[in-house]
């Protein structure tokens, strides 16, 4: 029961809202974990014992973590009542170690939890390719839904715990949802503690407003989806098809179409997930920031799976370059090597392990890995030439922030984005290293002009209703690019000018929705991470 | 109190919108402002057919509508011929097709084609199967949405009884395919236990249910040949694989093809119409239809069958010579 089926529109989130609506205040919560257990037993089955497991060791690591702190602060505040002199730094540093002990024990094993479900098979086949010798026989093992995003949610609570920023929660039910939370169970977004378990937990009523909130949302991911992304999935099926082949503006027009489907899929998703979540007056943070905007790799990763980026940016980049030994580096490094090399040096080691864990995050499949190494490449390069590109632009007496280098510098962000969607999407190295090359192979047009286009699954009417579906949601990213609050605020409009926004919205659904007979909804891509 | 019955408003006026547009899509509605096209559009053209009118029904993918040409059939034999295939149709799809026709008309013969048995359908949920069946039950406008699509697919040309005439040539160059070996091509269970309804609901209306595979280098080999003749014996159906008979059907790849052996074009259907016409009438109890109103109607739309078709025969092997065909004229093909 994916987010975009009629099961879930149609059964699963009224008999949820009717649960939670009918349920005291103080136990709402309650009514929200029976349904994200039925909707991940739905789902997953049994497996949802991996979810309990995982939730258990967070649990139990948290509020050991936070009794090993409150027993050394009692220690101190009780000899400092009864005037004794102790050793408060000893005690504290004593207590630190501890605690760090017990939060890489948990860390290890909510990670031993996800790598032995997700990349056993995937080690398996890497040992058997290595050593030719070797005859392992891959495990049919079973990975429970959500698995990648609740483990990441548990890692960033545990570190929060330990670094002091939050309290560990008591009672484990409330963690419980936390992980588990329906709306974000299948593609986030990656939601920190403090985040959402106020809102998760204050059991507020549903409301008209939050109702007609959440409504409009998740009417906008459909509409991303279902005009834009499911009936792109066909071609991009056929693009991606191994005995197929593409070449010259083909292939660039697959790179298009697939960069586009997976935005309008994933961003359509996290429409309807925050919409869902709005109904019930839990506003979750947003995952995207009209990524196309974006003027450069690092800052396209600030509006692209934005809570993916921030998770990596606060468990371990900052972490990383904030240690001890690259504080002494730093120091070293400016004091020998000078400012740019330390700062590249530093950007290297820090964002080396982002990239790999991004890469690996996606799944047990070399592209994904390759994907990750692409944009660390990438992000290094745009830290090293940043100086000499502003020389460049200045030598040219351009303003670096002016239109002209804007522009250029989007158009450039592009191409990267365009090149790391074909690498993501691949199902191997060799076919993405074969479509690269068969975009410069000629005919120019590969067969463009010769009527290939319409042969990829949709015909003149499916194209006139993308170029027409992109139109509207470029118009709406841009809107939103002034006015973040935008979806927030169409329930304050005047009745005539919401009421025509809601009816379009549902009838160009309803009329040009690539579902029913001849369509294959497109699967939730990032579901399967 | 205001608030309120501005939201009943609302929804007053959106479900006027939903549901007013649904009441006028009736099958005869459909077919007769041209907008019953694309994948669905056969359900209302056959609803559409006079009753008891049809004496074989060919159901199955694109193989299907365009291997056989009701008209040449009536033309040859004088009985009455429906293909009623589907473009990327699933065996569930044809199922569904089938039951469409079956409720107007009481066939002799159900033909299905037998590419879809190896087209991977995953098992559908129950559950959202039966929520999407009441969904487009009561709002016959979600079920029928494609229909804005009709302008577009209008110029594709008319149909005759399901067949249309295509006149590209795109010659297929790669030789034998059916090379002969004992390996066996799987047929998922889904398919097989979707099979033995089509088998059933012919048994419940007294029509004979015959497998059979129209020529296509793309979509054939021997594997699936075997398979096929291994699911006949066993269910008991009569099999007929016409990649066997290239020779005798003279099939020939340099111009009987729209699409590199994918389908044939007007001119290889012709030939396997032929040999399909003849095999029935061998067959089965089937004859010059006795029904005047309906031969008179038939009759009616041979003529412009015989015109188009004639010119299009032409337009084949003009085709074929021409190599290079540019974009607009492509397009232009595309959509006659």
């Amino acid at each position: 029961m994916a987010y975009n089926t009629n099961t879930y529109f149609v059964l699963f989130l009224p008999a949820a809202m009717i649960l939670y609506q009918l349920t005291p205040k103080k136990y709402r919560f309650m009514s929200l974990l029976a349904a994200s257990i039925a909707f991940f037993m739905i789902i997953s089955r049994q497996l949802i014992y991996w979810a309990l497991i995982t939730t258990a060791i967070t649990y139990f690591g948290g509020i050991c973590i936070e009794d090993i702190f409150g027993k050394a602060k009692l220690q101190i505040s009780d000899a400092k009542a009864k005037g004794i002199e102790i050793d408060k730094k000893g005690i504290k540093k004593a207590a630190e170690k501890k605690a760090s002990h017990v939060v890489k024990l948990a860390i290890v094993g909510v990670v031993a939890i996800l790598a032995g479900l997700k990349y056993t098979n995937f080690t398996i086949e890497i040992i058997n390719s290595v050593f030719k010798s070797s005859d392992l026989h891959a495990l049919k093992i079973l990975v429970p839904i959500g698995i990648s995003f609740y483990s990441m949610q548990a890692i960033g609570y545990l570190l929060d715990v330990y670094w002091k920023r939050i309290e560990a929660e008591r009672n484990i039910l409330k963690l419980l949802l936390f992980m588990i939370f329906f709306p974000t169970l299948m593609e986030g977004p990656i939601c920190r503690w403090t985040d959402v378990n106020e809102q998760l937990f204050e059991g507020k009523p549903i409301t008209g407003d939050s109702f007609v909130q959440g409504f409009i949302r998740i009417v906008w991911g459909l509409f991303k989806r279902m005009l834009i992304a499911d009936r792109l999935n066909t071609a991009v099926n056929i693009f991606y098809k191994p005995t197929n082949s593409y070449n010259g503006l083909m292939m660039f027009i697959a790179m298009l179409a697939t960069t586009i489907q997976l935005y309008m899929e994933f961003s359509g998703t996290i429409d309807i997930v925050i919409g869902s979540a709005r109904i019930f007056n839990i506003k979750l943070p947003e995952n995207f920031r009209q990524p196309f905007f974006a003027k450069s790799a690092a800052e396209f990763w600030r509006r692209w799976h934005i809570s993916l980026g921030t998770w990596f940016k606060n468990y371990i980049f900052y972490p990383v370059s904030t240690s001890h030994i690259m504080k002494k580096w730093n120091k070293f490094g400016r004091k020998h090597a000078g400012k740019y090399v330390t700062t590249v040096v530093t950007s290297a080691i820090a964002l080396f392990p982002v990239w790999m864990l991004n890469g690996l995050w996606h799944g047990p499949k070399v592209p994904y890995i390759m994907y990750g190494v692409y944009y660390f490449v990438i992000l290094l390069l745009e830290v090293m030439l940043e100086p000499a590109g502003e020389k460049f632009w200045n030598s040219l007496r351009f303003d670096i922030n002016g239109k002209f280098v804007s522009a250029f510098r989007m158009v450039r962000t592009w191409v990267i984005i365009l090149v790391g969607e074909v690498l993501f999407r691949a199902e191997t190295l060799g076919q993405f290293a074969t479509m690269m090359k068969n975009m410069f192979r000629g005919p120019w047009d590969g067969g463009f002009f010769a009527g290939r286009i319409l042969e990829v699954g949709l015909d003149i009417g499916d194209f006139a209703v993308v170029l027409l579906g992109m139109f509207v949601v470029f118009a709406v990213d841009v809107r939103l690019e002034k006015n973040p609050e935008m979806f927030e605020n169409i329930p304050k409009l005047p009745t005539a000018r919401r009421w025509v926004i809601y009816y379009a919205l549902i009838m160009s659904i309803v009329i040009f929705g690539a579902y029913g007979v001849g369509y294959q909804p497109a699967d939730l891509i990032y579901a399967g991470f | 109190m205001k608030k309120t019955a501005k939201n009943i408003l609302f929804f007053v006026i959106l479900a006027l919108l939903l549901v007013l547009p649904g009441t006028m899509m009736t099958s005869k509605f459909m077919e007769r402002n041209h907008l019953a096209n694309g994948k669905n559009g056969v359900h209302a053209k056959l609803a559409c057919e006079h009753k008891n009118s049809l004496d074989v029904i060919v159901i199955g993918d694109s193989e299907s509508y365009t291997s056989v040409s009701p008209m040449q059939i009536w033309k040859d034999y004088g009985f009455t011929t429906y293909a009623a295939g589907q473009p990327g149709a699933k065996l569930t799809e044809s199922k569904s097709v089938l039951r469409t026709a079956l409720k107007n008309q009481k066939p002799k013969v159900v033909m299905l084609e037998t590419n879809n048995l190896f087209r991977f359908e995953a098992k559908k949920n129950e559950t959202q199967d039966f929520i999407s069946r009441k969904i487009y039950k009561s709002l016959p406008l979600l079920k029928e949405h494609n229909v804005w699509k009709s302008p577009f697919m209008e110029l594709r040309g008319k149909t005759f009884k399901g067949f249309s005439i295509s006149t590209k040539v795109k010659p297929y160059k790669g030789g034998d395919y059916m090379v002969r070996t004992s390996k066996r091509m799987k047929i998922e269970q889904t398919n097989i236990d979707t099979l033995h309804d089509i088998e059933e609901m012919c048994r419940e209306n007294g029509a004979q249910l015959v497998l059979y595979s129209a020529p296509s280098p793309k979509n054939y080999n021997y594997k699936k040949h075997n398979a096929l003749v291994a699911l006949s014996k066993k269910e008991g159906l009569k099999y007929v694989d016409l990649n066997m008979k290239l020779d005798e059907l003279n099939i020939d790849w340099s111009k009987d093809t729209r699409d590199k052996g994918d389908h044939l074009n007007c001119s290889g259907a012709e030939k396997t119409t032929a040999y399909i016409g003849k095999y029935l009438v061998k067959n089965f109890n089937l004859g010059f239809t006795q029904d005047r109103t309906t031969a008179l109607r038939w009759d009616k739309l041979l003529n412009n069958y015989d015109k188009r078709f004639d010119k299009a025969k032409f337009k084949v092997e003009e085709n074929k010579n021409n190599k290079e065909v540019a974009f607009l004229s492509k397009l232009k093909d595309f959509y006659k």
